[in-house]
């Protein structure tokens, strides 16, 4: 199975110690995905579709899926 | 450096004393590092299995390899050799062009992970670095060393995707000389109770600062190891080697206490530079000048975005038959304008070679001895009439480009036959240890 990087909109919130904490993914068809919990923050590589940041463990609608900050921008590993 | 012989001095690794300085340092290499990078970024895990080199413009007819894999290497890919000469003996070669800002990024990355350890993390290289742990809370042995080695191993591969070895020693000289011995991904430890048994056996020519010449002359004299450079009379590799000999003396016997610098406490980069292999050889002076010009402009256009200065420059530059040259000279004073940068190449190389006789293959100008430019005295000087006037055409250029991209703008001469002399790329770091 190959995936690929999908660079995505990100609704967050800052806290007063500078973290960052996604709240929504947006879709680039406008569908917006809230985010229920982030379980894990971590500097890590994205094994599936290469490139590194700093990698939110989310779940989201009971899915777990890598939220990558890559830069300032996010992406997430999709199925090509 | 040392000038004095120093016989009698510490020599723990060449008696088998057991007995080390007291130090840990480490020094990390990143595997096969643009190749690697590029692997990785590929998101295609097949992608380490093929061949793959990554390669200037390879448009061009000179498209050069960079950088290779472990497969390209086991089919015989050299650096520096053209993609058509690394394609006959691969044809299945894979060739990406070269990504330096990607790869910018992931050293900078890979250095924060070395910080996290030590506060003294000297860069060699883009892809390489001492760590020196001396001191530093937890370690106290050399097996702390190895631990700690091991750790920044795991960091890197699973933080950046990519591999690095780790030499762990009592000094910069064998750690690096560690992180050679044994890729990728792998920790060496070379303290004394290694020496009689892998160290003194190694090619001397593997030490750091032994080039290809030294190797050559020291082989004439039946020297070829470690183990027999250190056991030499250090007057005699003196006369062999000039002054170098009594550092290759010290630095065969594990005798190296040059210190690992505090990170940022140098300019990061102690040099910065930039080469090209146009599509066509150079033949004459002018065709020089007008590559010159560019390689200048990007590099001093680099210089500037880093706020940096340089006091010399060096060109390097290859004939039709791949032997290389370099020449440096210093300034007189500091400067990141490029028209100084130009007017002191051309002069270079038309002190250093004939381009009716010798025609050039590639040709490269390196700032070095850069400085930060806040601060620094403008120092009047007969080359360098500088009424501020070329400091605001400078500014003006620098802005344009932020604005409207890098090739926006450019020097006149550039103009003139840029198709035919192909080029430019941005210009990129090259870092160098400077010691
Ligand atoms: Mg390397």
């Amino acid at each position: 199975m190959k995936y690929t990087k999908k660079y995505v909109g990100i609704n967050a919130r800052f806290d007063t110690a500078g973290n960052i904490i996604p709240l929504y993914i947006l879709w680039e068809d406008g569908r917006k995905f809230p985010i229920d919990r982030v379980k894990d923050v971590r500097p890590c590589a994205s094994l599936k579709c290469g490139g590194f940041g700093i990698r939110y463990t989310c779940s989201i609608c009971g899915h777990e899926i890598y939220l990558f900050l890559d830069g300032n921008r996010w992406f997430v590993e999709k199925r090509k | 450096m040392k000038e004095e012989i120093t016989n009698n001095k510490r020599c723990a690794y060449s008696e088998g004393r057991g007995k080390n300085s007291g130090r840990i340092v480490l020094h990390a290499d990143l595997n096969n590092f643009f190749a690697s990078v590029e692997c990785f970024e590929s998101g295609d895990p097949e992608m380490w299995e093929k061949p793959v080199a990554v390669c200037g413009d390879s448009e061009m007819r000179h498209g050069i390899v960079l950088a290779k894999n472990e497969k390209a290497k086991f089919f015989g890919v050299k650096t520096g050799e053209t993609i058509l000469e690394a394609k006959k003996k691969c044809p299945r070669l894979i060739t990406v062009k070269a990504r330096h800002e990607l790869y910018m990024r992931y050293a900078r990355a890979a250095r924060k992970i070395y910080l996290r350890y030590s506060d003294r993390v000297e860069p060699f290289g883009m892809d390489e670095a001492w760590i020196e742990l001396t001191g530093c809370p937890g370690i106290r042995t050399i097996e702390d060393g190895r631990k700690t080695a091991d750790e920044i191993r795991e960091k890197i591969k699973n933080e950046l995707g990519i591999t690095v070895s780790v030499g762990v020693s009592d000094n910069k000289v064998f750690a690096k000389l560690g992180s050679d011995y044994k890729k990728p991904d792998a920790t060496t430890v070379f303290s004394p109770a290694e020496y009689d048994s892998v160290i003194s056996k190694i090619p001397v020519s593997e030490v750091l600062y032994v080039g290809k010449n030294t190797a050559a002359r020291l082989k004439s004299f039946g020297i070829t190891t470690i183990g027999q450079t250190a056991k030499q009379n250090p007057y005699l590799l003196k006369s062999i080697l000039g002054k170098n000999g009594i550092n290759i003396y010290h630095y065969c016997r594990g005798e190296d206490d040059s210190q690992v610098d505090v990170f940022g406490s140098h300019a990061e980069a102690k040099s910065m530079g930039n080469s090209t292999t146009p599509p066509k050889d150079i033949e004459n002076f002018y065709e020089a000048k007008l590559i010159l010009s560019s390689i200048c402009d990007t590099v001093c256009s680099r210089l500037r975005a880093e706020k940096l200065k340089c006091r010399a420059i060096r060109i390097n530059f290859r004939d039709t038959s791949l032997h290389s040259f370099e020449r440096q000279t210093v300034l007189g004073f500091s400067t990141s304008c490029a028209r100084d940068l130009l007017n002191f190449s051309c002069r270079l190389l038309s002190d250093s070679v004939d381009l009716s006789s010798t025609p050039l293959r590639s040709i490269g100008v390196c700032a070095i001895d850069l400085l930060p430019a806040a601060g620094t005295a403008v120092q009047m000087s007969l080359f360098s009439e500088n009424d501020g006037r070329k400091d605001v055409i400078d500014s003006t250029v620098d802005e344009l480009r932020r604005r409207y991209g890098f090739s926006k703008i450019s020097n006149a001469l550039a103009l003139c036959d840029s198709k035919k002399l192909g080029y430019i790329e941005r210009g990129y770091e090259v870092f160098t240890s400077g010691r």
